[in-house]
């Protein structure tokens, strides 16, 4: 498989749905829902920037169609993690832990507890 | 629960690509529902909108990226796409521009339309007169202001050397017709009438005054009379006469006494008129018919030609005897792009065919049709706005190299530049092209999948898309016909007038204008001597053979005089040339019979002339006509020499003309001098002359052979722009039709091959193929030479001495195109003859 490297690091946006989708499958509204609550409001998505970002994530297969053919009856596509946009979400994560322990090395965090 | 959503997010939605719309409208409809504030909503919709904005635009620069990697493959048919839309485009631009400046842009004076010329003051010679002038204002309902003005040659003084300048004397009403504003002071109004009062342009201010403010109230020195600075006109100002408009370093105030009886040279008046607000042309020229009418009864002597009155607005009387000319350019320039358009249609089309796998191949990984449509638009369009660019760059230049040729021919040429017209224009050029290329292979493309997929390597070319190349190839060689048709005969008629013979011999002569301006110069025998003295001076110069005075050269501005053969007989007009001793000699002009012109014939001696064998024929029928006489104003001359016919223009036709001596004719203020040498002595020849008299401005030199040279100068203009066009015309067919043929080739390549195996010529397989590519040239050169001959005579004002139908222009031009249909088909014919049985067979 490819190296994931190459495509970080991530825009916050496209992290923060991958941390959403990270607990499992969910709609659009949910996803946007999930990343307010989880960064105290600090990040909000717009609804045309939420589904433009899912939209190029389906395409470039980080993520994928539950149940392409019916949807429910509301209208919603659930999306889900598949294993290359996992694979994006950890190299995203382990390049930010280390620039953490950077961070701590250089004395600008206190020292874990 | 609302089944549609609101207004804004359907907007919105509609922004958004088609594909995204499809998945994500209800969920996002929902959404919006849920939201509380009518913030939110807002909110909600811009960002939907933004998305979508941003997604077209990720598409569009997508597509591109597409297309630019796709023409890059293709580089051979890239390069000639470009390379012809960039041509085509150049020269739509060039000729648009020229077309703005010189016919479109209108003249620098306020309300322009309302200027026109009132030509019986031109044609009549001794009706030009000031007070005639200010009857007509004075007569006309229609007329705001009759402004006439008269050319005004003058010697400055005061400046160093003695400077020869070009300006003009204006009656009162002259500025209140052009409606112009001074730069500085006023300008010259009623209260002038005969002052020495007088305005000086923006150069001559700059350059004599060094630009300072109070050059208002001092003076300037002009043929030794001291005017005073009242104003300086507007940079860049300029006056109308009936062909152009031209530059005046000063203008002076008419002298209403020296006009009276046009006894006096300097009273020749053109007048412009500046009609009244709301009057129409036609009733302006009812009301100057009326006018003439009653001058004519008051004053029976005026006698003026009523029927022949006109009034032409002064836009149309500059524009319009070259309109003809740009209009034919402009055909021509279109003709180009149409030819361009469709070489490139066709290339796409071919390629259209051959990636027919390729696209099959993105239909069947799930693009659209609109999609691939898009992506072949795009394709073009990169290539349309590559090729403009390039065009519009190339066009700057063009117009450049149209100074070059056209600045002898065109008037207002100092307007002409890349203008925004022309940059909008090839906006649109660009905009058909793309179109016209784009979309006919978008349409050509098949999208049966499962067939394209299926066919081997050859897929098949339906009939329709076959017979589209077809008719692209015949139109783009029927409108190459047509220019290349057009080019020779103009082309034709510019050799022809080069091999005119002047009847004298211009090489080593050099013309000398030399300027007695003044009243130092005012008197006759003074000007006689002062031109004796130049003329021994010239002589005396190394290299130099012989030295003549006259009026003035061959092919510079004419005069006349009446003439009869007979006393009592209506005399007619006829040019002379006032000449002094050696005149025929230097200018090699052969004496048939009798004597030159020479030092015996002083002032005051018995009137002679030397009439051409023109006249001679025509009003004596026979050559041997020294000792008889002929009449002037009922004045007996005696001819005593015949001279050989000789030419004031290559265009024009020989007529009958007098030399008179140049003792006899007082009056001229330039006089030319005729030197034949065979050193370069231009310069030493100005000294010369300057050396003779300090109050003598330095004479202007010019070679007479680059006088005649420019008498063709506008055939020759014309010859090379057509001739370029048709180039271009020619290369853009040759290219179109080499594709076509290559593309034929190719897809037959197996065809070959067996043919080979089974024993066919290498030279049967050529003749077909070239064959093939002659049947569909013939019907473009049959249906080019009927557009020719149909449009032909549209070309006639272009042509001297050449018929519009001229056989041999035809016979060679289709000559051209067959040897050009061979060249283009020849080399994918070889390719095809090199066929190897064994590789086509494998060809799959």
């Amino acid at each position: 498989m490819r190296d994931p490297s190459t495509l970080l690091p991530l825009m916050p946006s496209a992290f923060h749905i991958l941390l959403a989708l990270a607990e499992g499958e969910s709609h659009g509204y949910a996803i946007a829902r999930e990343v307010e609550q989880s960064t105290g409001g600090a990040m909000r998505l717009g609804t045309g920037t939420l589904y433009r970002q899912l939209k190029q994530m389906a395409t470039d297969g980080w993520i994928a169609d539950t149940r392409s053919d019916d949807d429910d009856a509301l209208g919603r596509r659930y999306y889900r993690l598949t294993p290359w946009g996992r694979r994006i979400a950890q190299a995203e994560a382990e390049r930010l832990e280390s620039l953490v322990r950077l961070a701590r090395a250089r004395k600008l965090l206190p020292a874990r507890a | 629960m609302r089944d549609r959503a609101p207004f804004g997010l359907r907007l919105a939605l509609w922004l958004c690509p088609p594909e995204f719309r499809a998945l994500y409208s209800a969920e996002i409809a929902r959404e919006l529902r849920e939201k509380s504030s009518a913030a939110a909503r807002t909110g909600c919709v811009l960002s939907v909108a933004v998305a979508g904005l941003a997604m077209r635009a990720e598409n569009v620069l997508r597509d591109v990226a597409l297309a630019v990697r796709a023409l890059a493959r293709g580089k051979l048919f890239t390069a000639i796409a470009i390379l012809a839309i960039a041509v085509a485009i150049a020269s739509n631009v060039a000729v648009v521009s020229v077309i703005e400046g010189v016919l479109l842009r209108p003249l620098p004076y306020p309300h322009a339309d309302r200027l026109v010329f009132a030509s019986p003051l031109r044609t009549s010679p001794t009706e030009y007169s000031y007070p005639r002038i200010r009857e007509i204002q004075a007569r006309s309902r229609t007329f705001a202001h009759v402004g006439a003005l008269v050319s005004q040659p003058a010697t400055l003084f005061g400046h160093g050397r003695p400077v020869a300048l070009y300006g003009i004397s204006v009656t009162e009403d002259f500025f209140p017709a052009l409606g112009v504003a001074p730069q500085l002071g006023r300008l010259l109004d009623a209260h002038d009438r005969g002052s020495t009062n007088a305005v000086i342009s923006d150069q001559v201010w700059r350059r004599y005054y060094g630009a300072a403010p109070d050059a208002l109230g001092r003076t300037i020195r002009l043929d030794e009379r001291s005017f005073t600075i009242v104003g300086v006109l507007a940079p860049g100002f300029r006056f109308a006469e009936p062909d152009g408009l031209y530059e005046t370093a000063y203008v002076l105030p008419a002298d209403p006494r020296a006009a009276i009886n046009g006894s006096n040279v300097a009273a020749s008046y053109d007048a412009i008129v500046r009609l009244a607000g709301g009057v129409s042309l036609a009733a302006a020229r009812a009301d100057f018919q009326r006018v003439l009418e009653e001058i004519n009864r008051n004053d029976p002597s005026a006698a003026y030609d009523r029927p022949a009155a006109t009034l032409t607005p002064v836009a149309e009387s500059i524009a319009g005897p070259v309109r003809p000319l740009l209009m034919l350019l402009y055909f021509a320039v279109c003709i180009v792009f149409v030819i361009a358009v469709a070489n490139v249609a066709n290339i796409a089309l071919v390629r259209a065919v051959t990636r027919a796998r390729e696209l099959a191949l993105r239909t069947a990984l799930g693009a659209t049709r609109g999609r691939i449509a898009a992506q072949l638009v795009t394709e073009s369009a990169v290539l349309a706005l590559a090729g403009g660019a390039l065009g519009t760059v190339a066009g700057v230049w063009a117009v450049h190299a149209f100074a070059f040729a056209g600045a002898q021919m065109l008037p207002r040429w100092e307007n002409v530049g890349l203008s925004t017209t022309a940059l909008l224009y090839a906006l649109l050029l660009v905009a058909v092209a793309t179109l016209v290329t784009g979309v006919l292979p978008a349409l050509a493309i098949r999208h049966d999948l499962a067939g394209v997929l299926k066919a081997s390597g050859n897929t098949d070319d339906g009939r329709s898309n076959k017979r589209a190349r077809s008719v692209l190839v015949i139109t783009e060689v029927a409108l190459a016909m047509a220019v290349v048709i057009s080019a020779g005969l103009v082309l034709r008629s510019f050799v022809g007038l080069t091999n005119v013979d002047p009847g004298f011999d211009a090489r080593g002569v050099l013309a000398l204008n030399v300027n007695l301006a003044g009243p130092r110069f005012d008197d006759f025998a003074t000007q006689l001597r002062v031109l004796n003295r130049v003329a021994n001076g010239l002589r005396a110069l190394p290299g130099v053979s012989a030295v003549a005075i006259a009026g003035h050269l061959p092919f510079s501005n004419d005069s006349s005089t009446r003439i009869s053969a007979t006393s009592g007989v209506k005399e007619e007009v006829v040019p002379i040339n006032a000449v002094g001793a050696d005149f025929f000699r230097a200018l090699r002009i052969p004496l048939l019979r009798g004597r030159a012109l020479d030092e015996r014939d002083r002032v005051g001696s018995p009137a002679v002339a030397v009439v051409n064998a023109a006249l001679a024929r025509k009003y004596f029928g026979t050559l041997d006509v020294a000792g008889k006489r002929m009449y002037s104003g009922g004045r007996a001359i005696t001819i005593v020499g015949v001279a050989g016919n000789t030419r004031n223009s290559l265009t024009q036709q020989v007529r009958p003309r007098v030399f008179l001596p140049i003792a006899h004719v007082p009056g001229y203020r330039v006089y030319q001098l005729a030197v034949r040498t065979e050193a370069p002595v231009s310069r030493s020849a100005i000294e010369t002359a300057s050396a003779v008299d300090p109050a003598l401005p330095p004479p202007t030199v010019r070679r007479l052979s680059d006088a005649v040279a420019s008498s063709a100068s506008r055939s020759r203009a014309v010859a090379l722009l057509f001739g370029a066009l048709a180039l271009v015309a020619l290369l853009l067919s040759i290219s179109g039709i080499y594709a076509v043929t290559a593309y034929s080739v190719e897809r037959r390549t197996r065809e070959f091959g067996i043919r080979k195996a089974v024993g066919a010529r290498a030279r049967d397989v050529v003749a077909q193929v070239v064959g093939a590519a002659l049947v569909q040239s013939a019907a473009g050169i049959a249906l080019g030479l009927a557009l020719s001959a149909a449009f032909g005579t549209a070309l006639s004002s272009l042509l001297y001495d050449v018929s519009p139908l001229d056989p041999a222009t035809f016979g060679a031009a289709v000559a051209l195109l067959i040897a050009c249909t061979i060249a283009a088909a020849a080399t994918p014919s070889v390719r095809a003859m090199r066929v190897q049985p064994a590789i086509a067979l494998r060809y799959e």
